[in-house]
């Protein structure tokens, strides 16, 4: 494996980073630690896709949708590396044979987050993961806000997709505002809270970002490629770790179920390729959470979830 | 009008290029040889009281043939009041769930089968 450290001004030095030091001195980046095979990084700026960690499966749909249009347009897809959205991105951005740059909250010898190695393995052979840390720093809190700056500075737009009112991707955006990047954000459901944060950055201004025509004025002009759907069709993005060994209850896939439908209604086959559940298994689960008043079928093939008196959660 | 129809299946349409990929699903012949055996359950079941397919039982016959396990018995009672069905509605469930049940080679319906009998009638009314 390659890892290097880039330093300001130096060979491979991605140029849009030293935007953070003409905001002002002290965002300074001083060194870029990059780990991937390919002696050339994937060309910067890209557009940085962002969003949930706990996604919903439609807003998963989404982020893969943007990253395959990216990915047939030649740009660089720049995330966070996180569970959910950014994960999604990276992953499909791949699979339609883009370039992807992953911007880690920790060192590049920490495998965080755990469930994302085989993913690491192949950005590092096919995009690269990049960080100012160390390579042992652990992934701690504070260390977020600052990669979402690194991310911002990278990208020629931020892309939000699905974020809450508290959603670190907000902060990604807000850097890409100071810094003078394009921020879109993706609209959403205004049932349940999963979308609250996006919506609010189009209530304040954000460029909505309905498909890729959207962001043709800040690209190079396409090529016209094909536009065929992304090749990654799984819904789930790694296969299920095995919760030690016992086998996961039913509460445990309901809780997921949960997780994996948003506000908005969604069809069933999707919520069985992210369960990873046949249709006879799903029918019996989503029965039962039926019949326990938690979701709701509707015609269509739909599913989604019923709040509770108390909320949207 | 609901209450007589058994089952609602929506297919979604397939594009071309889910045609094109030819996804590996049961054979056909799989799927026909489970049909034919548990049509053999449910004639040989059936033979005492001259009922050949589950189609055909009668109410007051049905719950002998289903031999509803208490999980079961409670689902299609809580399912029944949650959604105010007809006793027409609970005897097509049953029949539909009797099948389910014929088709995985069980002996008695489950509380499964039933969900999935429910399920299978479309989206709650």
């Amino acid at each position: 494996m390659s890892r290097r450290c880039l330093v300001p001004g130096g060979a491979g030095w991605p140029a849009p980073l030293d935007d953070l030091a003409a905001l002002h001195p002290s965002l300074r980046v001083v060194s870029l630690w990059v780990e991937g095979e390919q002696s050339e990084l994937p060309e910067l700026p890209g557009v940085a896709v962002v969003g949930a960690r706990r996604a919903s499966v439609a807003g998963l749909e989404v982020a893969r949708r943007i990253a395959g249009d990216l990915a047939r347009r030649g740009v660089t897809v720049v995330s966070g590396f996180a569970e959910g959205i950014d994960a999604a991105a990276h992953r499909c951005c791949l699979a339609a044979g883009g370039r992807t740059v992953a911007v880690l909250g920790s060192g590049l010898a920490v495998p965080y987050p755990r469930a994302h190695q085989g993913l690491r393995t192949e950005l590092s052979l096919r995009g690269a993961l990049m960080t100012a840390y160390a390579a042992w720093a652990s992934p701690l809190r504070w260390h977020f806000p600052h990669r979402n700056r690194i991310i911002a500075a990278l990208s020629l737009a931020v892309v939000v997709v699905e974020a809450r009112a508290e959603s670190g991707a907000l902060s990604t955006a807000r850097w890409a505002a100071d810094l003078g990047r394009e921020v879109l954000a993706v609209p959403g459901s205004i049932l349940g809270r999963s979308n609250d944060g996006s919506n609010r950055l189009l209530r304040d201004g954000a460029r909505p970002y309905l498909d890729v025509a959207d962001l043709a004025d800040l690209l190079p002009p396409s090529d016209a490629g094909p536009p065929p759907g992304c090749e990654d069709r799984r819904g789930r993005s790694e296969p299920p770790q095995s919760s030690g060994g016992a086998a996961p209850g039913q509460g445990g896939v309901a809780a997921h179920l949960l997780e994996v439908i948003g506000a908005e209604p969604i069809p069933r086959e999707l919520v069985a390729r992210a369960l990873g559940l046949g249709a006879r298994d799903l029918a019996v689960l989503v029965g039962e959470m039926e019949l326990g008043g938690s979701v709701r079928t509707l015609p269509g093939g739909l599913v989604q979830r019923v709040h509770g008196p108390g909320g949207t959660r | 009008m609901r209450d007589r129809i058994d089952m609602v299946v929506e297919v979604p349409r397939l594009g071309g290029e889910a045609l094109l990929s030819g996804s590996s699903e049961e054979p056909t012949a799989l799927v026909r040889g489970r049909v034919a055996a548990a049509q053999a359950r449910q004639s040989e079941r059936g033979a005492a009281i001259g009922v050949t397919a589950n189609a055909l039982l009668r109410g007051d016959q049905l719950l002998d043939v289903c031999q509803l396990d208490p999980g079961a018995r409670d689902a299609l009672t809580a399912a029944g009041e949650r959604w105010h069905l007809s006793a027409r509605a609970c005897h097509r469930v049953l029949r539909v769930g009797r099948t389910i049940a014929d088709l995985a080679g069980e002996e008695r319906v489950g509380r499964g089968a039933v969900i999935e009998a429910f399920q299978l009638r479309g989206q709650a009314p």
